[in-house]
């Protein structure tokens, strides 16, 4: 039997939920951001290969 | 006389039945190989734990306090997986990063279904991130919420990882059709410049540190492993922290993890509850990684449309999630060859699952 109280809980548990899959989100498009950022500054130049 | 029989005398059957599980957790590790490293120290700790009148608790929890309540061990180890980890498959294909974040998705959806359960949201959110598939962010967020429940979590984090060849199939299965499997994704075989990797460490632990400054100690030690890695002057370091600091501390780890699993901690049906909601965590990760891929499907043209599989690989467990989304590729066509990609969400997932693990600590209160 689900409690007044569980309930309570759960509806915090919505939105923690919410904000952090928002969050991982935005976190990993900015790290999508910065990995492109890097790779067009700092292209692999052919002395490297060597 | 007595002397001989006093710990005979005191055994309880619930000591029993924790010493069989023990030998149970030795057992997977040695015959079948599920997280060995992990499993062998806990189940034998559990078993010096529970024997009557056991002298090893008291060691034990002279290392749980020195290393588990001051998070200093699976902060360590992350240290040692930093310095494992390559991270130029994403660079090959940065979009696959997304994938690392859907893939996060049964953490809060455990955590939900846990409030739902009784347990309170600290608790919940400590079970939800069994679903991060990274035994030391588990553990790390466990110690801070709720440090009752460590050993459970850690055992069904450790065991489950183990099981992803087992459990991610069915679900991928379930939610995919022999066409959508047989997508082929384009290669990208272009190189990655050293610059890019030493920054890369160094600007992800800015960005997450001015994002959420609790996260920085979760991506900070990994990314320090990393750069210790790719710096390419410090190959002494690197190895030394890939071999025997990661070895020194899992061993540390395991066996005080263990100083947790006395009978009258383990022995309860919230334990049962929790290595169930484990199961759930890891089921809708996958399933979250799937129907994200297909719904970034349903905007791209043919050709450039993503293998929906790849999507479950943005779980931690690395490499075997990459590993089992390849051979699911090859079931489906034997020409589709998709461990490049698939490591590459693996690799993201690693990103996303101690992201998820900073996120939690921030909005948890």
């Amino acid at each position: 039997m689900l409690t007044h109280e569980a309930f309570t809980v759960f509806k915090e548990a919505l939105k923690v939920t919410l904000s952090g899959m928002a969050g991982i989100f935005i976190f990993m498009f900015i790290f999508y951001l910065a990995v492109l950022t890097m790779d067009r500054l700092f292209p692999k130049k052919i002395e490297e290969d060597d | 006389m007595e002397v001989f029989t006093a710990g005979l005398m005191a055994l309880t059957w619930k000591q029993m039945v924790m010493m069989i599980v023990g030998a149970l957790l030795i057992y997977l590790a040695i015959a079948k190989e599920y997280e060995p490293t992990l499993l062998l120290p806990i189940g034998f700790g559990a078993l010096m734990v529970n024997i009557p009148l056991s002298s090893a608790q008291e060691t034990l929890d002279i290392l749980f306090k020195a290393g588990i309540l001051t998070e200093l061990f699976p902060l360590l180890i992350f240290i040692g997986i930093g310095a494992m980890i390559d991270f130029t498959p994403l660079f090959k294909n940065p979009k696959l990063l997304l994938f690392g974040a859907a893939a996060q998705f049964g953490i809060f959806f455990t955590m939900c279904m846990a409030s739902l359960c009784g347990f309170n949201l600290k608790e919940a959110a400590s079970i939800g991130i069994i679903g991060a598939a990274d035994g030391p962010t588990s553990i790390y967020v466990a110690t801070k919420f709720a440090h009752n429940l460590l050993g459970p979590i850690s055992v069904a984090a450790y065991s489950y990882m183990a099981l992803v060849p087992i459990i991610q199939p069915p679900v991928i299965k379930l939610l995919t059709t022999q066409n959508e499997r047989r997508i082929r994704m384009e290669s990208h075989a272009k190189s990655v410049s050293k610059t890019a990797l030493i920054l890369f460490p160094i600007v992800l632990t800015f960005l997450a540190g001015i994002v959420a400054p609790v996260s920085v100690a979760l991506i900070g030690f990994l990314m320090f492993g990393n750069l210790l890695r790719e710096c390419g002057v410090l190959n002494k370091l690197s190895n030394a922290a890939q071999n025997e600091l990661a070895s020194i501390v899992t061993i540390l780890l395991g066996i005080t993890i263990a100083s947790t699993m006395t009978a009258e901690k383990f022995l309860t049906p919230s334990t049962l509850l929790i290595i169930a909601m484990g199961l759930v965590a890891f089921i809708f990760d996958t399933a979250g990684g799937v129907l994200f891929a297909k719904f970034l499907n349903l905007f791209l043209k043919k050709g450039k449309k993503f293998n929906p599989m790849v999507g479950a690989a943005g779980i931690s467990a690395f490499p075997m999630s990459a590993r089992v989304i390849h051979n699911l590729g090859r079931e489906a066509d034997p020409f589709n060859y998709l461990l490049m990609h698939a490591t590459s969400a693996n690799v993201a997932g690693q990103i996303g699952s101690v992201i998820a693990g900073g996120l939690i600590l921030s909005l948890v209160k």
